[in-house]
């Protein structure tokens, strides 16, 4: 920089620094932002531009908040608390900060549960399409309130795993780098959504209600995804209006809830924020002269949108959603209807209150015996007259005497008449078994007597059948959930390759995929099956690389089992002087016992429990084996414990010959 | 929010001093002069005006002081930008928990006007039943 003539060399003179002005400026608002203010326009961040004033009229505290509170109390205090509530509920549209107001507005995902009488329920099940909405009723209800009901419901959340693996799709070997990026960001997506709670919740809530809705809500940056999750949308806001291209229903949402208190619009994504934005601006949505938001019937509305008046008057405005947006999952895709698939069991489950209340009867009048006896009459007894040698109080009086002194089960009758008998009630129903009689009969209904016995033990085969229909039940649900994560995650993470997301797993079978798995991988070689394997454990193809690195990291040094299989041995051999060998699982001596999880045959089970699945071979070795030690040898394992015949290599314990010779004495 | 500015303060160092103390508090040290707003809502465009005040714009270097590097400065600079944060802070929690309060009163007014209503209208019915008797 070339220097001017009047520019001074050297550092410039340290001067003091100015004096800070602190003294407060007053700053008042405008007519107009008092108004607004006044009438609620706005949000609340657009009202923080107003600069604060200090120390005088225009600043509100909580001390004259909770004075206000107290003076609207003692004036409006005739009118009732809830009159209150509601004008205070209604005088803000937003009610964003008042937490009774958010409580209710959340508990509204859900269909609201409501006991209905017999009449109404029989009404609703002769005609379910145009009862949806009092199904589902039914349905929370019992929810809430049946614990059998919940049971079943949470059956068919607790059985699928929802374990995760991903992989890339039509990939060659130059896609590397590609693959390398999308990998690390579908992992961090994938941890952020949680797919085993998140889809085990949306489970619970769709055999609740039979279909449900959800917007997909996920921010993401270059290197870190903000969050990806879902919304419920209110069932009782949704209609199924169509079916779709990518998935099996399309949905219309009711905008008039952002009339109600306690909602925003700003809750919701960019999609349904501007619909809203569109039917302000263009005069659907108009503010009366206080304020209020309220909805102009006589608008014109845009393409895609439909107001529909009901019955009291009021409107409902119908948005279609997308396909990308919104997904609907369902317990039956049959049919278009949204309530659940148990609606034919709610008639039984609501009577079981009945069964509850007989058997309480039957329970405090437990009669069973009656014991009659005679009262003599006197010599010249004449009919019309009371001729007992015994007057009527006394007799009462005896009559109570007996029944305070007796078990309640007997009854005491005493009266002139002849020929008594004591009379047993034989066949009388044990009151205790009816209301377990009742269930057992609502659960075998259900079909899921053999997953929640409450009787004598099922069959296995019964219970393997019946864990095999549970999963395949799930499974329908479980390949919704795949479809979705595919088109997200696919459409929405800006990435380079396809990629199949694969959710898979039961809690009743599991294990048996695991090991498949580990054998095909293990011995089979087939490396390509290890993202499923690993998923078998909670981890992905990351974690395993992130813990490989950390083991690194750390100078943590495994040896493999062979390798310390092999250190002992050798340990022992100079220790004792013998040659030994390695036993290996390729020659186990027998027929391996099965677990019990692959038991599926009834004899095999009953064999089981009684102690008889041993084989005698090996309850001869083992008697074998203690004589060896008895006798202060050592186990040699190149001997034929029977014949004591040189084992060649196949062999292990026993001799062939001598194997053979067991089975044929034991068959 | 406190900007660190290092560069040719020549005689028109009093000029700019003199623009900046209107929405700005400053300290110079050690040859850099260390800037604050006054009020939190000036935060979003002080760059703007650090732009016009200070021209032409390659004679100075303008760097944010934040938690990464405020360890660099003496203990008397470090000091200051603190209690700058946490004037500037105080002001925004200030602004927004009023904004909040007035919102309030404003719903109260719409609330105590319906209330009125119901309770007049409740009044007119209580006398008309006491009439009909």
């Amino acid at each position: 920089m070339a220097d001017s003539p009047n520019r001074k060399r050297g550092r410039p003179k340290k001067t003091q620094a100015p004096v800070v002005n602190e003294e407060s400026v007053k700053v008042t608002m405008t007519e107009r932002e008092r108004q607004q203010m006044k009438n609620g326009v706005g949000d609340v961040h657009a009202s923080a531009q107003v600069s604060i004033s200090s120390l005088d009229d225009e600043k509100v505290t909580l001390a004259q908040i909770k004075q206000r509170w107290h003076n609207v109390f003692s004036k409006y205090g005739q009118l009732n608390f809830d009159t209150i509530m509601s004008a205070w509920g209604s005088s803000n549209n937003m009610c964003l900060r008042n937490p009774f107001v958010q409580n209710q507005r959340v508990k509204q995902i859900s269909t609201q549960a409501m006991k209905t009488d017999k009449d109404s329920l029989s009404n609703a099940l002769s005609n379910p399409p145009q009862h949806e909405q009092t199904l589902r009723s039914v349905s929370m209800q019992l929810y809430y309130t049946n614990f059998i009901y919940q049971n079943l419901v949470q059956l068919n959340r607790h059985t699928p795993m929802y374990n995760y693996y991903y992989q890339p799709l039509y990939v060659e070997d130059g896609d590397k780098k590609k693959i390398k990026e999308d990998s690390e960001r579908i992992d961090k997506a994938l941890k952020k959504f949680n797919p085993k709670l998140k889809f085990k919740t949306i489970a619970t809530q769709v055999y609740q209600e039979g279909k449900c809705s959800y917007l997909v809500r996920l921010s993401y940056d270059k290197d870190k995804v903000n969050y990806f999750t879902t919304q419920k949308l209110n069932s009782d806001e949704v209609k199924i209006t169509g079916f779709g291209v990518d998935q099996e229903f399309i949905v219309d949402f009711n905008m008039i809830i952002f009339l109600k208190a306690g909602y925003s619009v700003e809750q919701y994504p960019p999609f349904i924020q501007e619909a809203w934005r569109i039917m302000t601006t263009s005069g659907i949505v108009v503010q009366d002269k206080k304020g209020k938001l309220k909805l102009n019937p006589k608008a014109q509305l845009p393409s895609g949108h439909m107001l529909e008046m009901i019955a009291d008057g009021s409107y409902m405005y119908w948005v279609r959603l997308p396909q990308d947006i919104c997904y609907t999952f369902y317990s039956d895709g049959s049919h278009a209807n949204a309530f659940p698939d148990t609606v034919g069991m709610f008639n039984d489950l609501n009577d079981l209150d009945d069964y509850r209340w007989l058997q309480g009867n039957l329970l405090s009048k437990g009669v069973n015996s009656i014991l009659t006896a005679e009262v003599a009459t006197t010599r010249d007894a004449k009919a019309g007259s009371d001729a007992t040698i015994i007057s009527p109080d006394t007799i009462l009086g005896y009559s109570d005497f007996f029944a305070e002194n007796i078990s309640a089960n007997i009854l005491g009758f005493f009266a002139p008449f002849t020929d008594f008998k004591l009379h047993t009630l034989e066949n009388q129903p044990e009151s205790m078994d009816i209301i377990y009689s009742r269930i057992r009969d609502l659960i075998a209904t259900s079909g899921n007597s053999a997953l929640l016995p409450i009787t004598d033990k099922p069959s296995i085969a019964s219970v393997k059948a019946a864990e095999a229909v549970q999963a395949s039940k799930n499974d329908y649900l479980t390949k919704q959930f795949q479809s979705f994560l595919n088109n997200v995650i696919n459409n929405n993470f800006d990435l380079k390759c396809d990629w199949q997301i694969t959710l898979w797993g039961d809690i009743f079978y599991w294990r048996d995929d695991a090991k498949m798995m580990r054998e095909f991988v293990n011995t089979g070689g087939m490396t390509g099956l290890l993202p499923r394997l690993l998923s078998a454990n909670d981890q992905t193809l990351e974690d395993y690389k992130g813990s490989i690195i950390y083991l690194d990291a750390l100078d943590i040094e495994l040896d493999t089992v062979e390798n310390l299989r092999e250190q002992i041995l050798q340990q022992t051999q100079k220790e004792v002087g013998i040659k030994v060998s390695a036993p290996t699982e390729k020659n186990p001596v027998g027929r391996p016992k099965l677990s019990d999880t692959d038991i599926d045959n009834d004899n095999t089970g009953t064999s089981a429990d009684a102690g008889n699945n041993v084989s005698e071979i090996k309850m001869s070795l083992n008697t074998r084996y203690s004589n060896n030690l008895n006798n202060n040898t050592l186990p040699s394992y190149h001997y034929c414990v029977n014949c004591n015949r040189e084992l060649n290599e196949f062999e292990k314990y026993l001799c062939d010959e001598c194997l053979e010779e067991a089975y044929q004495q034991r068959n | 929010m406190v900007y660190k500015i290092i560069g040719n303060f020549d005689d028109t160092f009093g000029t700019k001093l003199e623009k900046l103390s209107k929405k700005c508090i400053c300290i110079y040290r050690n040859e850099a002069l260390f800037v604050a707003p006054k009020d939190v809502q000036d935060v979003n465009n002080i760059e703007d005006f650090f732009k016009k005040i200070f021209k032409p714009q390659k004679n100075y270097f303008i760097t944010k002081i934040d938690q990464n590097n405020i360890m660099r400065e003496e203990q008397v600079v470090r000091q200051w930008c603190l209690d700058s944060f946490v004037r500037l802070e105080t002001q925004l929690y200030e602004i927004n928990e009023q904004a909040k309060l007035k919102q309030l009163w404003a719903d109260m007014d719409v609330m105590e006007e319906k209330l009125q209503k119901k309770l007049e209208e409740q009044q007119s019915q209580n006398l008309t039943q006491t009439a009909q008797e």
